[in-house]
């Protein structure tokens, strides 16, 4: 497996295969409701209007670039669709199931093949994906340590 | 076990495991003096529509009570309307604890009541009750199972329940276990 963490593919190109045109810059991540598949990579814009290439269309996720299949979907998500807008992993809030505040997400390692989350980096140590529960507006929850 | 003070609870925000958002934030604590029981919270609504909610979350659907949050399975755990209100009159006629004078059954006043205790795993139950001593020398616990007698101003222990007396919410928590298996002796 080779994993990259999410501050080190920020800024990193986004180019279409089939045409070699460049659609933009990795901005930032969709991730699913349990926190542990990055969705869709989010390319520009903000909220409900985001530029979003979802995840099934990525190519190749590069060293140099992200090679996409087809044309990002761009903006306009319907607006019950909260899931649609970019909610940012990255400096989120972590809490534990039994309710306690376990600091916040440094960073993010992620298999670039499959989109899998592999373990968040928080202040003092690391979170493995199995202990991830969700990701919300408020926090990442995740289980207490066994 | 581990223990919080129920005003301690107040203004937590209310987080539902399955989707991290915060549905609601503690407002008060419904708390049963008679019958010595735990039955909720009430909350208000979190951010720009901030206020009373008319959701109330009942003792038995909270999955943990944490320093930071009180913790819910789903936001299905929050009751709403006709079972919220359903909770509400049931506790329209319960007695105040806070405030009690406390009093032992050979008639020594021990203080004041200040603060109903709550266990704070899954499940969360009262479990004690805070008490400023009367000569002024700082607060201590009392197990909410040694209750004797309320009457909405004067809550009436056993002396025996003094020996279990302690003054920090850490010793408590082994001192109710204590206690509990010592009644349970006696009414063998």
């Amino acid at each position: 497996m080779s994993s990259d963490t999410l501050h080190h593919v920020l800024g990193r190109r986004v180019v279409t295969s089939a045409t070699a045109a460049t659609i933009g810059k990795v901005k930032g991540f969709v991730f699913d409701r349990g926190a542990r598949t990055i969705a869709a990579i989010h390319i520009d814009g903000h909220g409900r209007h985001a530029t979003l290439l979802p995840w099934s269309a990525v190519d190749a996720f590069g060293v140099d670039a992200v090679m996409a299949a087809e044309p990002p979907d761009s903006g306009d998500h319907t607006a019950g669709d909260e899931r649609a807008a970019p909610l940012a992993m990255l400096g989120s809030r972590i809490l534990s199931a039994t309710g306690r505040e376990l600091g916040t997400v440094n960073d993010v390692e992620f298999d670039t093949a499959t989109g899998a989350v592999v373990r968040v980096l928080a202040g003092s140590g690391h979170i493995e994906a199995s202990r991830l529960r969700s990701l919300g507006s408020y926090a990442l929850v995740v289980d207490d340590e066994a | 076990m581990n223990l919080v003070r129920a005003r301690d609870v107040m203004g937590l925000p209310v987080v539902a495991i399955d989707s991290g958002e915060d549905v609601a934030e503690i407002r008060d604590v419904l708390y049963d003096g008679e019958a010595s029981r735990l039955i909720g919270f009430t909350l208000n609504k979190r951010g720009r529509f901030a206020g009373r909610s008319k959701a109330v979350l009942a003792a038995g659907s909270v999955a943990a009570i944490g320093p930071d949050a009180v913790m819910i399975a789903d936001e299905s755990a929050l009751a709403l309307g006709d079972d919220g209100h359903d909770v509400l009159d049931r506790l329209g006629s319960a007695r105040p604890v806070i405030g009690n004078r406390v009093l032992s059954a050979d008639g020594t006043e021990l203080g004041e009541l200040v603060a109903v205790v709550l266990s704070t795993g899954d499940e969360p139950r009262a479990v004690g009750y805070e008490v400023r001593a009367a000569a002024g020398e700082g607060t201590w616990f009392v197990p909410i199972s040694a209750q004797r007698a309320l009457s909405g101003d004067t809550l009436v222990l056993p002396a025996a329940a003094t020996d279990y007396i302690r003054n920090d919410l850490v010793g408590f928590g082994a001192a109710i276990a204590s206690y509990r298996s010592t009644e349970m002796e006696d009414r063998r």
